[in-house]
């Protein structure tokens, strides 16, 4: 590249896209491809990255969202028998406790209406952040694509989070709509105060965000194994008791309520399943709540700074 | 694309062995293909070790969610605490062998779409032994470990009299166990044929039933159970082989049809694995 001609690199669409270092590119970034390449060029004779606005990066992270939740429609035999699979757990689960409650007397004040409204909540909060968003992290690290991931000018950690937020939506609905179901079958949901709406819909909220860090940071344990099926199976199971989508923490061996509550774990199903169950009031409540929001911000940069570490593991074999 | 032609031909080809010796040769050969992919995946000992203990720690940690639940309560429909863990132990072993020596039948989906079943078809060998022995489940040993731990401590609470044929007697509904659980495996996998979709999801899903029978299946409605005793066995795993070890409940006998019926499910999948077979369709590699 030669000196005083513009280095331009043609947009996805044709044509070149001008623009400088230094200068956040605008505009002609419209056309960022799904990948979330925004191709803007340099300044003359140079090849260093433009950087993008902040309008630019957004509207990469939502073609990443949305390229994201056509793969998973494309394929949607996967996705809804996962559903179907969450559905039997919950089906177990009911089928467990409504023997359980009819005949234990010493629950800690837990009927079965209760426990149905809980295990209802914390199956949709399980439903979140599913296997397929699982694997497609890890595999983006054992396949290599992450090499490529490094050169685009998205933030990495961002872009896989804005994949996992597109599908959320999607899961957020499958998972009410799969769980009020099947509760529906074995007695029907007590659904909480009006007074404990806005609570519950805070507590849910972070739920995704939050589930998303933790098994972000489990995806990063590829760098150094080239299995994640044992990851993932360990981190699943430690969640599945630990968060109290199956049991409530309360009902835990003494030696596990306290790793359980120190744990961010709880807040993925306990705190919202508790909230809606009425089971969660005033400063309980709000301490609950707040330290979801703490761990997620905690989980967040935590997973960021990991990924630092972890990144300097990659071997690039060319290509 | 070429259909296949009888697959028979393609596995007994004229190689001037009797039945009996095709039958030994093929056993020695998925067992040398086993131990070549345990050679393989050894070259990754992180990997292996880390498989091993996360299948340990995920199996511990349902057992602990049973516990807690045993702590509050004596009993669930009648079975006390280690008769549960006895129910689990099963599943445990059975999962075990299973992951062992089929865990290769879970990769026939993606074969199926691909095209790539062809390679298994021009050797002389049982294409269904390729696919059981093409890959191995290294999280079966700690399956089979914390499920042979768990029988052996379940049996030792147990009120059962454990003599030279009350233990003859468990071997055989364990072994039992397992072919049920080899045999739905099988045909489960063997709908990718049918399917050709590149995910084992239906078969996964179908697996997922088998989490049903961790439990005593009295706990569940009698439309769940029956699909469970007839259509899709797994109760046949577990449930009915501990309830004839245990004497429990009015019909512990039919706990003696477990060989007949682990006879069923693996002559069922051979036939369903054959029948898909005859219709697949390469990709023109």
């Amino acid at each position: 590249m030669s000196e005083g001609i513009p280095a331009t690199v043609p947009g996805p669409m044709g044509g070149p896209v001008p623009g400088r270092v230094g200068r956040p590119v605008d505009g002609p970034v419209e056309e960022l491809t799904a990948a979330g390449y925004a191709l803007g060029p340099s300044r003359p004779g140079s090849w260093g990255p433009a950087t993008l606005s902040p309008k630019a990066k957004l509207r990469a992270y939502r073609s990443l969202a949305r390229a994201a939740r056509r793969a998973v429609l494309t394929f949607g035999l996967s996705f809804w028998l996962g559903a179907v699979a969450n559905v039997l757990l919950l089906m177990t689960t009911l089928y467990l406790w409504r023997t359980i409650l009819a005949h234990a007397t010493h629950m800690s004040g837990w009927t079965w209406p209760t426990m149905r409204s809980y295990l209802c909540v914390t199956f949709v909060a399980t439903n979140l952040v599913g296997m397929s968003s699982d694997f497609r992290m890890a595999f983006r690290i054992l396949d290599g694509t992450v090499a490529t991931d490094l050169a685009k000018r998205v933030d990495y950690q961002l872009a896989r989070m804005a994949e996992t937020m597109g599908l959320g939506l999607l899961e957020l609905a499958t998972g009410v709509v799969t769980s009020v179901a099947t509760v529906e079958l074995f007695g029907g949901l007590r659904l909480p105060p009006a007074s404990l709406w806005p609570a519950f819909a805070l507590s849910l909220a972070v739920v995704l965000p939050l589930k998303w860090a933790i098994t972000y940071t489990g995806s990063l344990a590829c760098f150094w194994t080239h299995n994640y099926l044992g990851v993932s199976w360990a981190r699943q199971a430690i969640i599945a008791l630990l968060s109290g989508a199956m049991i409530p923490l309360a009902l835990l061996p003494f030696w596990l309520r306290w790793p359980a509550e120190a744990l961010p774990f709880e807040g993925l199903a306990s705190t919202p399943g508790l909230v809606f169950a009425g089971r969660l009031h005033g400063a309980a409540l709000f301490g609950g709540i707040a330290l979801q929001y703490g761990w997620a911000v905690a989980a967040f940069f935590g997973s960021r700074w990991l990924w630092g570490r972890a990144s300097r593991q990659l071997t690039v074999h060319g290509g | 694309m070429a259909k296949t032609a009888n697959p028979d031909v393609a596995r007994y080809p004229a190689t001037g062995l009797s039945r009996y010796q095709s039958i030994r040769r093929s056993i020695w050969l998925y067992r040398r293909c086993l131990v070549a992919q345990l050679r393989a995946i050894l070259e990754y000992e992180a990997d292996f070790w880390v498989l091993i203990v996360a299948a340990i720690l995920s199996q511990c940690l349902g057992l602990v969610f049973i516990s807690a639940i045993f702590e509050r309560l004596p009993s669930i429909d009648g079975w006390r605490l280690w008769d549960v863990m006895l129910i689990y132990s099963m599943v445990f072993f059975a999962e075990g062998v299973v992951s062992l020596g089929a865990e290769g039948t879970w990769r026939l989906g993606r074969w199926v779409n691909q095209g790539d079943l062809d390679r298994m078809l021009v050797r002389p060998f049982s294409p269904l032994l390729q696919v059981m022995s093409s890959d191995l489940g290294t999280n079966g040993i700690g399956n089979i470990a914390l499920g042979s731990v768990l029988i052996v401590l379940s049996a030792a609470h147990s009120s059962v009299h454990w003599g030279a044929s009350t233990v003859a007697a468990a071997l055989v509904l364990v072994i039992s166990g397992i072919t049920v659980k080899l045999g739905v495996t099988l045909a489960s996998n063997a709908t990718a044929f049918w399917l050709k979709s590149p995910t084992s999801t239906v078969p996964f899903t179908l697996h997922q039933l088998g989490d049903l029978c961790r439990y005593p299946i009295t706990i569940y409605s009698v439309a769940l159970r029956a699909m469970l005793l007839t259509a899709i066995p797994f109760a046949f795993v577990s449930f009915v082989p501990a309830s004839a070890l245990l004497h429990h409940g009015r019909w512990w006998w039919a706990g003696w049809l477990t060989p007949l019926v682990g006879l069923y499910t693996v002559v069922g999948g051979v036939i369903a694995f054959r029948r898909g077979l005859a219709r697949y369709e390469s990709t023109g590699n």
